[in-house]
């Protein structure tokens, strides 16, 4: 396997899930956590689902957290699942050092520096290889899979077995953002608990818990809240990440209406390219996509299905652009360029 | 339903054609009829292959006296409303079956209607009817055939083994049963009950008859247009088989074992599965009667579509969307080598294109992004870096090498030559046409570097064909060694496939493999052909099995022997993502310049490629 | 912490412990060696999630603590410091190790020894302590049999049991299969081991144990928890995981009635085994035993590469036999046969056969015949 460092990780300032010590929101999913284990009756699955962003990773790290400091105990009636970040469990699950715990994410690959497309059979089989041993602290086993969508196949169908015929006292976490789109047999053997976005005000509170509301200009803060759709994960990246100041600039083009021309696109091009960070990239036309994605049902919605479907299709056309540029390696500021032609012959053939 | 004779004009309009082939079209008949009378429950009862007896026994709606007498007439049932056959609803419909049944056999019906006090019984022996009596029945029909093909011996001689037969009939009656989950379906022979299924849910039904491992690797599809409407259930293109065998096709409930359903399917599936792969598919197509003529085949099993074209697109989209969505977290690989290895060529003697065709393909997707500059398109993968230095150095590999050592299992030394020997081989290595072994990448590929280029090598499609290379010789040699296994292993399978693979138990064993029955659907294997080592038992005989049932024709014994090998040596030890020392790397290649037909593996898939100096300088634009 | 410790014992504790640490990890903390200055010296520690080796080293410790440091990397810097040198460490900040040797000056960058994991709590069920040549007697007679085939998890690792033989004493028994061979050693069980549940140790922690028992005098301390194994071997502890499954029921397939007896030098046997097997290219093949009364033929036959025989002398009461074995399971078992002669009981050429030593019962070996 290549060396290689976790995805959340990586991106500067956001702690990763497994770090992450504060949750906003969330608190009827935390509740069903809470009344499993005083049931006695933990089922040995559960699927976390719901948009990126908004705090499924951290409500499942804080399960797992809880699970391994206290086991399954009945917790007291007012309790929650928080754990003291200076607790010996939770300064090891942070370090990934739990031998308790797998978790399995989206790796990066180091040579590239690029994400890899999917959790490939080799992830799979490090769970397996975790579930043949015993539990060195006589208690629970917790596999976490972050997401689980990101599964191949070969992957999935390897989990599908220890999922369907658990060992003993042990407990799946898999987080899905697009549950539907999972093997139905991944997702008939889960205890399904969907999550909802966060309001602006708790996305507001999480980014204050997180010493990020000092540190960043109120107007930015403000776009990136309203524009997060209830993620403060997004929120964060929107902040943090270069990408979210420039498409910030480039929305405020297109919601006028305008076509952006060939020095703001190039302007965008450079400072992406010289940034040399592929989150940055990936985040800049994820929120490209979205901008698409919401402007075609707009359209759709108030009946004008030619825009629609050319907004759609450019945004489709783009998603299959990025996919080929990544297996091919190809360079980030002309993979930029293609897809801002893209976006430019969509935006002219609209009708003003 | 009453009985009515069928008026001239209708029986005109029957295709002509033999109903009864073998004891199992009698028994898709008489349980369709079943069917239709509403049962709850069906049993099947065989004996001696069908050839004493077949009867079907249920506990539908039954029969009155003078419906039992009109039954067996040709060209009467109970089945067609308004005299017309393009609407037609019900399983059994051509008034032909227990007539042609009758014309043959020895045939007894004893049926009761439900509000009836008394069953009737009535005895048909070659076409010649009795007149009813009474008879002891609970509501339902049993009907009765004694002694197939009596009356026309000719036939007798073309049917296979009982066991052959009984295989058959199962067959059958598990299509009917996968399109009847409701039903309670049982066939029992003289030795034992081949299946029984209780009444559930369709998913139930399937994971009974395909399996649990199908449901598991499957997704559901459904889509509708213009009165047609498709669903069913599809295997991911990862759960393929070597065997078109478990493809159930059903128009408005009825079996059918239509070529161009089947073709449809692989269609849907043919960019995503390799050649000689086949899905696993429950496809049930549903529309209105007049939509559909069923009566194409005399045994009724191809349809004709009012709109097939239609059909087909409707098929082939909702399975390739649904495809599409459950495949689209594969991580397809960029397929851009050509293919090198031809049977029994070696690098010398091949064609310098592979590289450049690698090239044109980078080439090409470069100027689908429609972008004018090209050189700086590619970010070089790290390897690249050290392209300048590859002609002139031996060692620029040697440090990557070095790295996959360490992680092998002492215990995986198998083919290990001592390591003294290997460093000054190495040098001697390039000398051989596939070169010496400088690496192994991702676990999967071999890097050779010969005297004019580089070589890649694919371990587990190398290694494939030299252990199927090595049955062949030890099978023509006397014998295959086998192993014996301590700890014998017990495989559990679907009933057909348990069935198949006992059948062919001592074929197996003269391959190497020794299994034994084992209770319903599992079979114990006690030896494995040596050469594979220690393999994965259980795929071993699931592929096997699937196998053997596609290919279950005397005349191919041959043909047969070698599939069954090439299952074998698909089990091999070598698997890819095993590391290999560069000795045991070195092994491999000597012992591919040994073997014959080593290029390609037993799949058509190459077992190497060659990039040539010449073709590296192209790819870097150094020419 | 600052302590200072004598190079040639940091370097020997270092080399245990360094060798369970991943080369390649995704987990950094999981690169480094724990060290913890206390009142008895010097702690490490290093562990690869599956187990865990403690080592302590007497030092002079100035100033208690803990830090981590790159495991591989302070080995390599010890491992070139002069022989017999003295050194110091401490650590200057939170994020930094500084090793001192004379004028060398080493920076190592360090991660909170809080997040190390920590695989040896638990109260222990069972308590013994075993000969270092005993317990070191149980892998080395079994570990050739573990089976590294990852289907059947549950092989890959040594079972460990207890169990009352008929004069009412306790036993221990090791034992490995693959499936096609099998190994059982047995011998009084220490004290203490008594009704201890059988455990099945994994391949890995079994070969790191046999390099610590190498060179280990007093005896082995072994601590049995609910899930896991410990075993302190002249100051170096090793815990480690088990295999959560259950071994399978061996006693079924190890033949009590095989009545044909066959005796031979071990030695003879062995080098005739090799020899008469460099005919077949592949390892796999078969060697033929044709047996006699006082003859013993070997043979192999390979259609390309030719044939090969070769006649022993042996002592064979019985009908004549003809029987095939993978040679290379053969040799492994012979290597395992430490007496002069090795003796064979055979039932017949299909069934399983028992290969043992003529002066020690206490292990046996069963091998699945080949056939052709």
């Amino acid at each position: 396997m290549a060396r290689a460092a976790q995805e959340k990780t990586a991106v500067p300032d956001i702690p990763h899930p497994a770090e992450m010590t504060v949750l906003v929101g969330h608190l009827k999913a935390e509740a069903r956590m809470l009344s499993a284990l005083r049931s006695g009756r933990l089922h040995h699955a559960w699927l976390l689902s719901g948009p990126e962003g908004i705090g499924k990773a951290t409500l499942a790290w804080r399960f797992a957290r809880y699970l391994l400091a206290h086991g399954d105990a009945p917790p007291p009636e007012d309790g929650d699942l928080q754990l003291d970040p200076a607790h010996p469990v939770f300064r090891r699950v942070a370090a990934r050092a739990h031998p308790d715990l797998v978790s399995v994410e989206r790796i990066i690959d180091e040579k590239t520096g690029r994400p890899k497309r999917a959790i490939g059979v080799d992830e799979a089989r490090r769970i397996l290889h975790f579930l043949t041993l015993t539990p060195a602290e006589g208690g629970w086993r917790v596999v976490i899979v972050d997401p689980v969508d990101d599964l191949n196949l070969a992957a999935a169908n390897a989990l599908l077995k220890t999922l369907e015929e658990p060992p003993q006292r042990t407990l799946f976490l898999l987080i899905s953002h697009a549950p539907g789109r999972l093997l139905p047999t991944i997702r008939s053997r889960c205890l399904h608990l969907p999550l909802r976005p966060l309001t602006p005000a708790q996305v507001r509170e999480t980014l204050a818990l997180l010493d990020v509301t000092e540190r960043t200009d109120a107007e930015v803060l403000e776009e990136a809240i309203a524009h997060c759709q209830g993620a403060p994960g997004l929120a964060l990246k929107l902040v943090t990440s270069s990408a979210g100041r420039l498409f910030s600039r480039l929305r405020a083009t297109l919601d006028a209406g305008g076509v952006p021309d060939r020095a703001e696109t190039t302007a965008i091009v450079q400072e992406l390219a010289a940034a040399r960070d592929p989150h940055a990239l990936a985040l800049f036309v994820d929120l490209l996509r979205s901008w698409l994605q919401e402007r075609a049902r707009e359209a759709a919605l108030h009946g004008n299905a030619q825009t629609a479907q050319r907004l759609a299709r450019a945004e489709a056309e783009i998603a299959h652009l990025l996919t080929r540029a990544e297996s091919l390696n190809l360079d980030t500021g002309l993979v930029l360029t293609a897809i801002f032609q893209d976006l430019t012959r969509a935006l002219q053939a609209s009708p003003a | 339903m009453a009985i009515r004779r069928l008026p001239e004009t209708l029986i005109n309009r029957i295709a002509a054609g033999e109903v009864v082939e073998r004891p199992a079209s009698v028994v898709k008949e008489l349980v369709e009829n079943a069917l239709d009378a509403g049962a709850g429950e069906v049993e099947t009862i065989f004996r001696d292959g069908g050839r004493s007896l077949i009867e079907v026994r249920d506990d539908g709606c039954g029969m009155t006296r003078e419906d039992l007498a009109l039954a067996v007439e040709r060209h009467a049932t109970s089945k067609l409303d308004d005299d017309s056959l393009v609407r037609i609803i019900t399983l059994g419909f051509r008034g032909e079956a227990l007539a042609s049944i009758a014309a043959v056999a020895r045939l007894a019906i004893i049926s009761r209607r439900q509000e009836a006090d008394t069953a009737w019984e009535i005895r048909v022996e070659a076409g010649r009817k009795e007149e009813p009596r009474p008879a002891a029945r609970a509501p339902g029909t049993t009907v009765s055939v004694r002694d197939l093909f009596f009356a026309t011996p000719a036939r007798l001689k073309f049917l296979r083994s009982a066991r052959a037969e009984t295989m058959e009939a199962a067959r059958v009656l598990r299509r009917l049963a996968l399109a009847h989950p409701d039903v309670a379906f049982r066939f029992v022979t003289e030795a034992r009950a081949v299946f029984s299924l209780a009444p559930g849910t369709e998913e139930a039904r399937i994971a009974a008859i395909l399996g649990r491992a199908f449901l598991d690797n499957a997704f559901a599809f459904a889509a509708e247009r213009e009165g047609y409407s498709v669903r069913g259930w599809g295997s991911l293109p990862t759960f393929s088989r070597g065997q078109p065998d478990q493809q159930y096709l059903f128009v408005n409930g009825r079996p059918v074992t239509d070529r161009q359903l089947s073709g449809l399917v692989r269609a849907a599936y043919s960019d995503v599965l390799e050649k000689g792969r086949h899905p696993s598919v429950v496809l049930h197509i549903a529309c209105a009667p007049e939509l559909v003529d069923v009566n194409v085949h005399p045994a009724k099993r191809e349809v004709r579509f009012r709109q097939p074209a239609l059909v087909r697109s409707l098929i082939i989209n909702a399975l390739r969307e649904a495809i599409a969505r459950e495949g689209q977290r594969t991580a397809m690989p960029v397929r851009g080598m050509v293919p090198a290895g031809d049977d029994n060529k070696l690098p010398h003697q091949e064609k310098p294109a592979a590289g450049a065709a690698f090239a044109d393909r980078l080439s090409q997707e470069a100027a689908r992004l429609s972008l004018a500059a090209q050189a700086p398109l590619m970010d070089l993968p790290p390897q690249g870096r050290h392209s300048a230095g590859l002609a002139e150095s031996k060692t620029a590999f040697a440090g990557v090498a070095d790295v996959s050592a360490p992680d092998l299992s002492p215990a995986g030394l198998d083919a290990g030559a001592d390591a003294g020997a290997a460093e000054t081989g190495a040098e001697a290595a390039e000398n051989h046409p596939l070169g010496a072994a400088l690496a192994q990448v991702h676990g999967t590929y071999i890097i050779a570097q010969t005297q004019d280029g580089i070589v890649i090598v694919d371990q587990h499609a190398a290694h494939e064909r030299i252990v199927l290379e090595r049955l062949k010789r030890e099978r023509a040699a006397g014998g295959i060694s086998r192993q014996g296994l301590l700890i014998p292993e017990v495989v559990e399978l679907d009933a057909d496939s348990a069935d198949a693979v006992l059948a062919h138990a001592e074929m197996l064993a003269d391959l190497g493999l020794v299994v034994e029955p084992f209770g319903p659907g599992a079979v114990l294997v006690r030896e494995v052909p040596a050469a594979l080592g220690h393999c994965d038992v259980a795929g071993l005989v699931r592929d096997v099995a699937a196998d053997l049932i596609a290919h279950d024709l005397p005349q191919a014994l041959q043909e047969r022997l070698e599939h069954v090998l090439a299952t074998f040596a698909c089990h091999h030890s070598v698997r890819a993502g095993r590391f290999l020392t560069r000795e045991e790397m070195d092994a491999l290649l000597r012992e591919m310049e040994r073997t014959p037909r080593s290029g390609q593996c037993n799949h058509g898939r190459p077992t190497w490629v060659k990039l040539t100096l010449a073709d590296l300088e192209r790819l870097f634009k150094r020419a | 912490m600052r302590v200072t410790v004598e190079r040639n014992a940091l370097l020997k504790a270092l080399g245990h412990v360094q060798s369970v640490v991943e080369r390649r990890t995704t987990v950094p903390i999981l690169s480094n060696v724990l060290m913890q200055a206390g009142e008895e010296g010097l702690k490490l520690t290093a562990t690869d999630l599956d187990m865990e080796v403690v080592e302590e080293v007497a030092a002079n410790v100035l100033e208690g603590g803990a830090g981590t440091a790159p495991a591989h990397l302070l080995h390599d810097i010890v491992r070139k410091l002069p022989d017999g040198s003295q050194l110091s460490i401490e650590q200057p900040d939170e994020g930094r190790v500084a090793v001192i040797s004379g004028r060398s000056r080493f920076m190592l960058p360090a991660l909170p020894p809080e997040d190390f994991p920590d695989l040896a709590a638990g109260e222990p069920s069972h308590e013994f302590a075993i000969p270092v040549d005993d317990l070191a007697f149980f892998i080395e007679r079994t570990k050739f049999a573990i089976s590294t085939e990852e289907t059947r998890y549950y092989l890959n690792g040594i079972y460990f049991h207890t169990l009352e033989r008929e004069d009412g004493s306790v036993a221990m028994r090791a034992v490995a299969t693959d499936g096609h061979r099998l190994a059982r050693a047995e011998l009084p069980a220490p004290e203490g081991a008594a009704g201890m549940p059988g455990i099945i140790v994994p391949r890995k922690a079994v070969l790191e144990l046999l390099r610590l028992l190498d060179a280990a005098e007093e005896d082995v301390q072994v601590a049995l928890t609910q899930s896991k194994i410990r075993f302190a071997i002249d100051g170096v502890v090793l815990t480690t995981k088990l295999i959560d499954g259950n071994f399978p029921d061996y006693e079924r397939v190890i033949p009590i009635d095989n009545d044909k007896r066959l005796e031979v030098d071990t030695r003879l046997f062995a080098q005739a085994v090799d020899r008469v097997s460099t005919v077949s290219s592949e390892k796999g093949r078969a060697v033929k035993l044709s047996i006699e009364s006082e003859r013993l033929v070997l043979s192999v036959n390979n259609p390309e590469a030719g044939s090969a025989e070769e006649e022993l002398s042996c002592h064979y009461e019985g009908e004549p036999l003809e029987i095939g074995f993978n040679a290379r399971y053969l040799l492994e078992i012979a290597a395992q046969i430490e007496s002069a002669t090795t003796v064979f009981l055979f039932s017949d050429a299909a069934s399983p056969t028992i290969m043992r030593d003529s002066d020690d019962d206490r292990t046996i070996y069963v091998l699945m015949p080949m056939r052709v």
